[in-house]
């Protein structure tokens, strides 16, 4: 499936642009120099393993957290002195939502909606009905999932230009994240909106993204739009005519398994070059497999 | 098959029992606890022990003093007094040095009069003839006749007399005295006469009576003791000196069975120490029973193999190990073995008694708002010393010294029954928390006092739905939801202080009323219960009762009101992710923050200063001046902007060790408040030194730095 915003011609001005982006934790190193540019109208899948940095990256971009060094352009400002009307065109939705437990939903809905003025009361009432949400009940026993889906209501609401999600999906049913992905592409389809969501889940991301970021030990080692990452990363299955050396090496391998004549192994950026290479040295038949986001996911992260 | 549950389980007892101490060891909070619980018991263990030992104390009712009251000394002109306001006068200079008592009109409202003088048979009689007196209190009646006396006759006012020596007056065949009298101490060193006793036999209304048990007659006890029981009113005896054949004051007690016989003074020491080891023995106990409300409150409670037995135990050992140590602290003490132990079981009694109280308040058995079930632990902490030391062991502190000597072997019993049914009752809700929680819909509750979700009344409609009761939220939140949809209106309108008036009642504003209410009502009910014995055990004490409990319950409430805006507004601090992204600078959010806590904290200023001043304005604060009353609100303002400042920076902290520093800070500035005015009371004419704006500066560059510090804070960290 090609969602509309992957199909989508994108503004080549950034909404969002790193340069050497680093931030540590008193001697740990989380991001160790990150270059990112996201530009208008793009929706980007950001992925990396736990512990990858993905959410210290979305908060030093939201100016939650300061960077030790580098910079950072949001909306065109400064994340740390953001403001207040760069903040109204921002939405963001944390991995863990806090809300206050000591009102009701509707509380909150009209709470969030007196902070800005482009608020779409009737987009969020479709939202609310759409997800079940309960607006007479109060936050305290609200289950996870129902969180989630409020949150991501009130980062809705007000159509920000920007659309932060720090994995939105975590603890929604399919049925809702089915929904979710509706109402994301909902926003998406006029193409004056940017989203940036990590995500463990690639089906999702397969379906809404239309760039992919791979964030792998404090760096991006792969940022593309989507269609063009499928394109370039392939899983090679070549058979030789004889056994294969154990230092059997391909020219931009992210990972290579060999067994006997048989070799595996998976390419960042494949050209035909490097097929015929490959059939001419080892006088071997070698065969391209596409890959779905999970193994280009896996073969980044084995490499 | 004998070792399957080792198998079932995979870790045998003794591990267990390990990993269950571990767990005590590794909470941080349990540790902060008792490190503050630890400071505090050595803090009142150092006031009590160092106290002089066998400093008696009178235990007969002191003369009332209602405010304003004044002592006149010699070096007293009286230019200050308001004398058209005044009540209660003590003069311990010569009477005629005291003007205004002789000229009529001069002291309109005089209810109390101590004359530390020798008085004449004229003054006496002027006396009574400008004023009716409730109270009188004559130190010397060297220079007054038995006709003297006589006007004494026609003072149908008065109440209370006092007369520290008769001398003379002993062979007279008659005297006369006020025939409404409740209560009449004599101290004469000489003794009584019989002919006195007749006398007072004779005063219909009177129920307390302090003399000495030796008659001048050199008679047998026995007639005393005949005289003592044919009077009409008397409930209650003050011995100065025992009759002869009597050991001790019980045994005078047997003789008189429908009186209430007690030693004339006591060692308050023995009180002291007694409510000390409450105390601490409450503290302790409070300590227990979160850690347990912790460990029963998950799932694994009711899941994991052998987890009830392996969590009570750790808590039945420590128990019995801290009976025996304050067993032995009680009989040091001086108290006898069975009140020993009543009063080990005091402090279960009254936790629990909080606990179940506050239960019934909140309704379905609490769990409705669970927070408040850990909430009876922190009034127990708050609510008990203030009654239990401030009013037990000084307003009554005769009453319980007796009962620590043993005279009271039916309330100790009744306390041993109240803390077995204490201990039972705790012990049991504990173990069945989850199992409740769970069975009331609760389960993603949070339960602990230090949570807000736990002071939501967030489950109506589900505990409804499960249980067919009312629907209707409490009338508290019913107006909390009204509010909040009024001020969201206004928010929507862009009114400049909405922000901040929203802020409020979303955070600390709504759940401060809910705490202010359990607490007042938690209050009545504690005050009610010591009353009710009060009034009927000693009801000569009963017009001080008022005045007594009022200032420390009042201070005691302000005192919470100024933490507990702080403590809820913590709360919110991990919504700072979302709100920082609110259209607003940083600027504009940080200052939002600020000017919500601090108009929290603002009226808790508001109404000290105020109280101070009333207090000030009826007497109340001895010698204080407005000026006075006015420099402490300055010395007020600067300490509690340190409170506000380390209570903001600690929101930005991370580290549990910055965090339990700045609480330290925090702390002792909560001390100084306490401490700096008593140490300048004391040197009132310091009050004047430009030392006094310290505390004020202080404050203010607390505050700045605090700011400052919110400017920098990586609110990404808190989550």
């Amino acid at each position: 499936m090609t969602s509309p915003a992957n199909t989508a011609s994108v503004n080549s001005t950034p909404v969002i642009c790193t340069r050497q982006l680093k931030k540590s934790f008193g001697s740990k190193a989380v991001l160790q120099g990150v270059d990112l540019n996201v530009p208008a109208g793009a929706v980007v899948g950001l992925v990396g393993t736990n512990g990858s940095g993905k959410s210290t990256l979305i908060k030093c971009l939201l100016g939650l957290l300061r960077p030790t060094s580098g910079t950072i352009s949001l909306l065109g400002e400064e994340p740390w002195n953001l403001s207040a009307s760069a903040k109204s065109r921002l939405g963001y939705v944390p991995q863990i939502v806090r809300l206050y437990p000591w009102m009701k939903v509707r509380h909150v809905v009209a709470y969030t909606s007196a902070f800005y003025d482009s608020w779409d009361s009737t987009w969020v009432e479709t939202l609310l009905d759409r997800w079940e949400l309960p607006r007479e009940h109060r936050i305290a026993p609200l289950s996870p999932g129902q969180l989630q889906k409020l949150a991501l209501v009130l980062a809705l609401g007000y159509r920000p230009e920007l659309l932060v999600l720090d994995e939105p999906v975590a603890s929604l049913d399919p049925v809702a994240r089915r929904e979710f992905l509706r109402s994301l592409l909902e926003l998406c389809q006029d193409e004056r909106h940017t989203v940036l969501f990590s995500t463990h889940i690639t089906s999702d991301l397969e379906r809404v993204a239309s760039h992919l970021a791979v964030l792998k030990h404090g760096r991006i080692v792969l940022f593309d739009e989507l269609d063009a990452v499928k394109d370039r990363v392939k899983r090679l299955r070549v058979t030789a005519a004889n056994d294969l050396p154990p230092d059997f090496a391909v020219r931009g391998a992210l990972r290579t398994e060999v067994n006997g004549c048989q070799a595996l192994t998976a390419v960042a950026d494949l050209d035909e070059n490097l097929v015929d290479e490959l059939r001419d040295k080892w006088r071997a038949d070698v065969t391209v497999e596409d890959l779905n986001l999970e193994d280009i996911f896996l073969e980044l992260h084995h490499g | 098959m004998a070792d399957r549950p080792a198998r079932l389980t995979g870790i045998r007892r003794p591990s267990r029992l390990g990993a269950v101490w571990r767990s005590y060891r590794t909470r941080w909070l349990l540790w902060a606890l008792v490190a503050g619980a630890g400071f505090i018991f050595v803090s009142f263990a150092w006031f009590i022990w160092t106290e002089p030992p066998n400093f008696m104390t009178s235990a007969v009712p002191s003369a009332p003093q209602p405010s304003p009251a004044v002592w006149l000394s010699p070096q007293d002109d009286g230019r200050q007094v308001d004398w058209t306001k005044l009540r209660s006068l003590n003069i311990i200079t010569e009477l005629d040095h005291c003007e205004p008592l002789w000229t009529p009109g001069a002291i309109p409202r005089l209810e109390s009069l101590t004359i530390f003088d020798n008085i004449s048979d004229d003054q006496l009689a002027e006396l009574c003839k400008l004023y009716d007196l409730k109270s009188l209190t004559l130190y010397n009646l060297e220079a007054v006749t038995a006709d003297g006396l006589r006007p004494l006759r026609n003072e149908t006012s008065l109440e209370y007399l006092q007369i520290i020596s008769l001398h003379g007056l002993h062979d007279a065949p008659s005297l006369d005295w006020p025939p409404n009298l409740r209560t009449l101490v004599c101290d004469d060193e000489s003794g009584i006469s019989l002919l006195r006793l007749n006398e007072w036999r004779k005063l219909p209304r009177l129920t307390c009576l302090s003399t000495r048990l030796v008659l001048l007659e050199h008679r047998r006890p026995a007639e005393m003791l005949d005289s003592l029981r044919g009077f009409p009113s008397l409930t209650r005896l003050f011995v100065l000196e025992l009759p002869p054949d009597f050991p001790d004051v019980a045994s005078v007690q047997r003789a008189l069975p429908n009186l209430r016989v007690r030693p004339n003074s006591f060692d308050p020491v023995r009180g002291q120490r007694a409510a000390t080891i409450l105390i601490g023995r409450l503290l302790v106990i409070v300590l227990l029973s979160i850690q347990l409300s912790s460990q029963f409150v998950t799932p694994a409670s009711m899941l994991t193999p052998h987890f009830t037995r392996s969590h009570v135990s750790p808590v039945v050992g420590g128990s019995v190990a801290l009976f025996l140590m304050s067993l032995s602290l009680y009989l040091l003490a001086g108290c006898s073995i069975l009140v020993a132990m009543g009063m080990c079981g005091a402090s279960v009694f009254l936790l629990a008694s909080a606990t179940r109280l506050l239960r019934l308040m909140t309704g379905m058995n609490g769990y409705q708002m669970p927070g408040f079930n850990n909430f009876g632990v922190v009034i127990s902490l708050t609510v008990f010393p203030v009654l239990g030391i401030q009013l037990v062991s000084t307003l009554f502190g005769a009453e319980l010294d007796w009962f620590l000597r043993g005279q009271y072997p039916w309330l100790t019993l009744m306390l041993l029954a109240g803390s077995l049914w204490g201990a039972f009752d705790l012990v049991a809700w504990q173990i069945g928390l989850q199992h409740d929680l769970e069975e009331s819909g609760c389960g993603n509750v949070p339960l602990s006092m230090f949570d807000i979700g736990g002071w939501t009344e967030w489950s109506r409609s589900v505990v409804a739905a499960r249980t067919g009761e009312g629907k209707k939220p409490a009338f508290a939140y019913r107006r909390f939801d009204s509010r909040i949809e009024r001020f969201i209106e206004q928010m929507q309108q862009r009114k400049s202080t909405t922000s901040v008036a929203l802020w409020r009642l979303g955070g600390a504003g709504s759940m401060l009323g809910e705490w202010l209410k359990a607490t007042v009502v938690f209050l009545v009910v504690c005050l009610i219960v010591i009353g009710v014995p009060v009034a009927w055990l000693a009801p000569e004490w009963w017009s001080q009762f008022g005045s007594a409990t009022t200032a420390p319950v009042v201070f005691q409430l302000l005192g919470g009101g100024l933490i507990m805006p702080l403590a809820f507004a913590w709360q919110r601090r991990p919504m700072q992710e979302m709100e920082l992204l609110r259209p607003a600078s940083r600027r504009d959010w940080a200052s939002t923050w600020f000017r919500g806590v601090a108009s929290e904290i603002a009226p808790v200023l508001l109404v000290a200063i105020a109280f101070c001043a009333a207090l000030q304005w009826t007497g109340q604060l001895g010698s204080w001046s407005m000026m006075h009353v006015t420099l402490a609100a300055v010395l007020a303002i600067g300490i509690m902007g340190i409170i506000f400042a380390v209570g903001m920076w600690m929101f930005t902290l991370t580290s549990l060790w910055q965090i339990a520093l700045v609480a330290c800070i925090a702390w002792i500035a909560v001390v100084l408040c306490i401490v700096i005015p008593i140490l300048l009371q004391s040197h009132l004419h310091e009050w004047q030194s430009p030392a006094i704006l310290i505390p004020t500066i202080a404050g203010l560059y607390s505050v700045t730095l605090a700011w400052r510090r919110w400017q920098n804070w990586e609110v990404g960290q808190v989550t």
